[in-house]
Parts: C-alpha cells; structure tokens; sequence
C-alpha cells in the first residue's frame, strides 16, 4: 500500500472520479421550465470522458508521489552517486534543469516539484472541463429545438470545482512570492476569458441567461461593490476612533466586545429584518431623512447591518494590533519626546496596521457574503439573482449571481493577501 | 547643573526613592550603581519625567522640570534604554533622525547632523538604508546611542544600555562612550548593575541600595574608602587593589629614565595592564611608549606598589 502524501488530492480526484462516472453533464431540457434528461459525460462522448479523466487519475497519482529532492542529500554523502546516477531522481534532475524551476525558487528551498505537476494537471483538467463543455453543447444545439436548454450538472461542477481546488491547494503550497502565486491564478484565467469572448460556450443555457440580464448583471455588480465599499468605509471610520478610545484589558473593552459579539451571533437576514421597522419609523418621524435616501427598506438597513457586523473583527484586529506593539518601542518613543498624538500616529497605527489589514480581509470577504443576503430587504446587489433564481426554479440564475460573489471573495481575499506580504516584506 | 532636591516616590507599598538629594556638575559622567530594585532606574527615569516623584523637585539648569512640557523636556535629553527600542518600521537613518525631526530640523539640517552622527559614533554608513531587525544587538544599540545624541543633547539618560549584550560587544561600545563623553563633554547619567562598568565609565559613582544614596564619590574614592559594609560587599571586597589599578594609567607612575631592551607597553593603558605584562613576561621594568611606539620612559615594578601604598595611606 503507497504512502498516501496529499490527502487533499486523493480526495479531490475521488469526488471528480465519482462524478464523471455517475453525475450528469449536461442537463437538456426542452425549454425552461420542463424538466430535463442529464447525461453523464461518458455517454455523450467517449472521447471528452478519456481527456477529463486523464488529469484526475494524474491528481489521484500524485495524492501518492513523494518529494523527488529528498534523495538529494543523501547523494552528496556518498561519492559514488557521483559515477553512478541513480535511475530515481532522473525526473528531479530535469526539472531542476528547467529555468522555470530555478527561477521559481522560494525562501532558500527549491520549488516542489509536486507542485508544478499539480498545477499543470489541474490547469489541464479545468480547461478539459470547459471544452468538453462547450463542444458538446455546441454539438447538441446545432441538432435540436431553438428553445432547448442546455445546463451544466455535477458531473460538470464537481471535476470543475475540483480542479481550481487543487490549483489553489498546490498554489498555497508552494510558499513562494504572493506576486508570482497572483500571476499563476491570473494566467489560469485568462484563456476562460478569451474563450467566453468568442462566444465558445454560447451554446449552453447560463451563457445565454447571462446575455439576457447582461445590463441589470452590471447594475447589480455595481450595487453589491458599493454596498460593500460603502459599509467597509464607514465601519473603518467607526472602528478606528473605539480602538483609540478603548483601553487594552479595560472593563469598557469587555463591554464593547461583548455587545459587538452579540452582534455577530444574530442571523444576517433576522438582522437585516430588525433595522426595517426602527428605520421606517425614524423616517415617518423625520421626513427630512428620506431626502437623503434612507428608508426603512433598501440600501440604509442594508449598510446598517453590514457596518455592524464588521465593527467587531476590525475592533479586536486593530486592538490586537495595538497591543503588540513592543513595549521597549513605546518606552523609547515616549522617552525621546514624543507626545501621545505624535506616538500614535507615526508608531503605533503604523505598527498595528498589519493586523488591522488583515480584520479589512475577513471583514471584506465577509461583507461580500452578507450583501448578497441584503437582496431580500431590496438592497440590490447580485444576490438578486440568487434569490429571483431559486424563486424561478432557476438554476442557471442562481449561478449567474453566485459565481461571481465567489469570485468577488476569493478576489479580495488576494489582493489582501498581497497588500499583507508587501507590507510585511518591509519590517 | 543638575539638582535633585529631597525627592521620594512610593510605588503602593514599595518605597522605591527615600528622600534623596543629589547634584550632579555640567560634563560629568555619572553612573547609577547598585543592585536590583534599588531605585536607580526609577531615579533615572525621574530625570526626563517619565516618572514623577512623589515630593521633592528636581532643577535642569535651575529649572524644574515640573514647570517644562515632558515631551519638550524630553526631546533635549537624549534616552538610551537596555531593549534598545529601534522603531520596526523606520530605516536605521529615520531612527536616528527621530528626535530632529520631533523638533521639525529643516532636512538639510537632518542630513548635515546624520553624517556628524555616523562619524561619532562609528556607523557604517551602508547601514542607514536598512531596518533595525538586519542589524545585530550590539549594532542595533550602537543605533540607540546614535539616535540619543542625534538632537545633540546635553544630557544623556541611559538605562543599563549594554546589559543584555555580548561581553565583546559590551566592551567595544563602553569604550565608544568613553571617547564620546570625552569628545563631547555631555553629561551622562548611566544606569548599571555592574560595578565592573559603574568603575570603568564614571566620574562619579552613586552608588544606592533601598532607595537611598549608599556612598557618592570618583571611582578611587568607592573602591579606597567604601563608607559602610553594603558598600564593601558591593564592590566585592577582595580585588580592590587590582581594580585601583585598573583605574590608572602607566603615563601618571612613568619614570623619564629610557630602557631599551625591557618590553613595551603604551603609556595610555592602564597600571594593570601593566603588571599583568610584567607577570606575563617575568620582568620587574616596562619600557613606556607613546602612542606613535616612541619610547618616552620606564615603569617599575616598585612604582605599581608604591602609587598603591600612597593612596592607601593618604
């Protein structure tokens, strides 16, 4: 029995395994709302089955492969590797020959060779999916009714969903420059947009959902961004002036994180529910407010609702921050002349801002989650598209406004882990 | 130039600084000595206000502190703490330009005042572009001593600076001191619990134990005369005469005969030295030389014993 290495791998390919042999590819209904017929991929073309199930037996091998480098120190103990190279590390040999291995190189240790396996098998799987996909939904489509639908199923998402997994898996393993990890998933992407402008996967029934919704699609984009941008904005400026006034280890800190926490623990849509009736009656009470645009439903309750779920993850971030600037620098700035406001600004903040970053990471990755709930209180935002879809029995909908709020995410979720590691390359 | 008037300070229970009245002239380099919990941290950091005592007051050039703003007072007396705290975030120049820039110099004054600072105290100018965390401890407080004369102060704190380095370290900046104080003529104040240091560097020694003043005096004065047994043991009886000594340079015993085939030794090291080479050697005469290894005179063996038996009767 092999020594299984990358638990991650083996189940991933599993899953993807599993999924081409019993989940449906294509789901073809007669129009949109009969149900339709699904089919597995292998019995719509043998030879699409063959390309997508090359890669995840190539991941399912490589869950078992070990580091090809960890003969190399035991080469140079004995002087006889020298005249007689093993047959082993031949692979390993190549690939350190490879001026992409060399340059990829991290923090004193050479890239795993695993790795770069991974990411091309993964890479190759994810675009064997698309095609596939593409294909032979173009194929169906030349054949059949103008109405009829085409819609991907598991045994598309599941070896999909598998792939970017195990790219961002090998990604994360490969502990190099977050530069250079960004510029790899960026050039995983690019051919998918390329292909999407050519009208490649026109054929199948999210494409043509998407065409269809394309200018309320960017004016729910546009109002997911400014709900979030607006609420993180806000909740910064509201949280920066509680971290300055609360004392570390203070009675009114406990307090403070306390009613934040109980913030946290309410459901978002009991939450967004909560702020209508207080609003709506403020406003009846103060018409003037409604000038400005707040209302008892919409985007106010919504920003509301947003800016207090992020208080308490920058709070503590921030404070946390705060706390661990070394006690010898504030002794010595305090003893050098600086006054508390000086001491502050160009020591402490500058010192936890690292911290109070990452709580912006949770807090926007958060609120990109959450506005999609603010759909339900007539905030807008891509969430729209997820509820009208499921009211519609609509998955292709669903998608439309769920792909990209993931995307959204995992976008954010990278750019801050980018701004992380440029800000600590520098202390 | 500085006057300590009567002043105590309690921290709860604890009485850190009992009635203490001191005063130190312009230029001196005076180290606080004694052992831990003694107050002479909490006296220390009395000077520039980071802890206000409890009564008495305290005269910076007949002025009390107390009427000054702490951050402005501060900013004219230069802080050298034993963890250093070398700002993370800054460049070792910015570090060292801090307190110019609290005083808001115009930049060609920073710039013109970190070459003078580089050259004082010996910094490798390749250093300035970097962080504090590249640097080693003893660099990093050669940096601390930099940043506390940057704004040319003329009183320095420091709050036992080389304890937490290397022995080679340590040495190096205690003679760096040394030369600057000489350079300089600011006056230190220097927190120790190392009466191998307080001996090395002061003018005067305080010496203090449970917050009062032990025994006050030149290093010749504590290591011949301790006033009481505290003092005594302090000092740890039994190497006194070598360490007297230690404090004296072959240039005050010289005789002016010349001796052309004795050993040599410089005229600016110490008696001990000198008689450490004699052991060395197993001879009873040094040849004296100065600096440029021009022979200037001889030392005897005699004339260790006899600067010894002077002082010990006088």
């Amino acid at each position: 029995m092999p020594q299984i290495r990358n638990r991650v791998l083996l189940v991933l390919s599993i899953a993807g395994g599993l999924a081409i042999g019993f989940a449906g590819f294509l789901d073809m209904a007669p129009n949109r709302l009969a149900r339709g017929v699904d089919s597995a991929v292998w019995r719509l073309s043998i030879g699409a089955s063959a390309a997508i199930a090359a890669p995840l037996v190539a991941l399912f091998l490589l869950a078992f492969a070990a580091r090809p480098f960890e003969a190399r120190s035991g080469e140079l103990n004995n002087p006889s590797s020298f005249e007689t190279p093993h047959p082993k590390p031949r692979i390993a040999l190549i690939l350190r020959s490879v001026p992409l291995g060399t340059r990829l190189e991290g923090r004193g240790r050479p890239i795993d060779p695993r790795s770069i396996a991974t990411l091309i098998a993964a890479a190759f799987l994810l675009y064997t999916c698309l095609t596939a996909a593409g294909l032979l939904a173009k194929h169906l489509a030349s054949s059949a009714l103008p109405a009829l639908r085409l819609s991907l199923g598991a045994g598309f998402w599941i070896p999909f969903a598998c792939a970017l997994f195990a790219f961002l898996d090998a990604l994360q393993r490969m502990k190099t420059a977050s530069g250079l990890r960004a510029g790899l998933f960026a050039l995983l992407c690019l051919p998918f947009a390329l292909l999407a402008h050519f009208g490649f996967f026109d054929a199948l029934s999210l494409t043509k959902e998407f065409k269809s919704h394309r200018e309320a699609f960017m004016q729910a984009l546009g109002n997911h961004l400014l709900l979030v941008g607006l609420s993180l904005i806000i909740a910064l400026l509201i949280a920066i002036p509680i971290m300055l006034a609360l004392r570390p280890r203070s009675r009114m800190q406990r307090i403070a994180y306390a009613g934040l926490g109980i913030i946290q623990a309410v459901p978002s849509i009991a939450l967004f529910g909560l702020l209508i009736a207080p609003l709506s009656a403020l406003v009846l009470h103060l018409p003037v407010l409604a000038q400005f645009g707040i209302s008892g439903t919409g985007r106010t309750p919504a920003v509301i609702a947003l800016v207090l779920y992020a208080l308490l993850p920058l709070v503590r971030n921030g404070m946390t921050g705060l706390a661990a600037v070394p006690p010898d620098v504030k002794d010595a700035a305090m003893g050098l002349g600086f006054t508390a406001r000086e001491r502050m600004l160009k020591i402490d903040l500058p010192l936890a801002l690292p911290a109070l970053v990452s709580g912006l990471r949770v807090v926007t990755v958060q609120a990109i989650g959450l506005a999609s709930v603010a759909a339900l209180i007539g905030a807008g935002g891509l969430g729209t598209f997820v509820f009208q879809g499921i009211g519609q029995y609509a998955l292709d909908l669903v998608l439309i406004g769920a792909i990209p709020i993931i995307l959204l995410a995992l976008g954010a979720d990278l750019g801050f882990q980018l701004l992380l590691s440029a800000m600590r390359a520098r202390t | 130039m500085i006057e300590i008037e009567g002043i105590s300070k309690s921290f709860g229970a604890l009485k850190a600084i009992d009635d203490l009245s001191l005063k130190l002239p312009e230029g001196a380099f005076c180290t606080l000595v004694g052992p831990s919990g003694c107050g002479k941290s909490t006296l220390l950091r009395m000077i520039n206000a980071m802890i206000m005592p409890d009564s008495g007051r305290i005269l910076l050039r007949g002025t009390d502190i107390r009427t000054l703003r702490p951050d402005l007072l501060r900013r004219g007396i230069g802080y050298v703490i034993q963890s250093v705290g070398l700002f993370p975030h800054w460049t070792i120049a910015d570090n060292i330009l801090t307190v110019p820039r609290l005083l808001r110099w115009p930049e060609e004054r920073c710039a013109k005042r970190l070459d003078e600072i580089v050259a004082l105290t010996e910094i490798d100018p390749l250093w300035l572009t970097r962080y504090p965390r590249q640097l080693s401890g003893g660099q990093q407080q050669r940096i601390g001593v930099a940043r506390a004369l940057a704004a040319d102060p003329d009183i320095i704190l420091m709050d036992e600076p080389f304890a937490a380095l290397d022995p080679p370290s340590r040495a190096n900046l205690q003679d760096e001191m040394r030369r600057i104080h000489a350079q300089s003529k600011k006056t230190i104040i220097f927190v120790t619990h190392d009466i191998d240091e307080a001996l090395k560097l002061a003018s005067v020694i305080v010496l203090m134990n449970k917050g009062r003043i032990a025994q006050l005096g030149t290093p010749r004065e504590i290591l011949a005369k301790p006033a009481n047994e505290f003092v005594q043991s302090f000092i740890g009886g039994g190497a006194t005469h070598l360490r007297l000594l230690d404090l004296e340079q072959v240039s005050t015993r010289m005789r002016p005969q010349m001796a052309e085939q004795a050993p040599a030794i410089f005229a600016h090291a110490s008696l001990k030295d000198a008689l450490n080479l004699m052991l060395t050697e197993g001879c009873t005469l040094l040849a004296v030389q100065d600096q440029n290894g021009q022979r200037i005179g001889t030392l005897h063996i005699a004339d260790l014993i006899e600067a010894n038996d002077h002082r010990g009767t006088a």
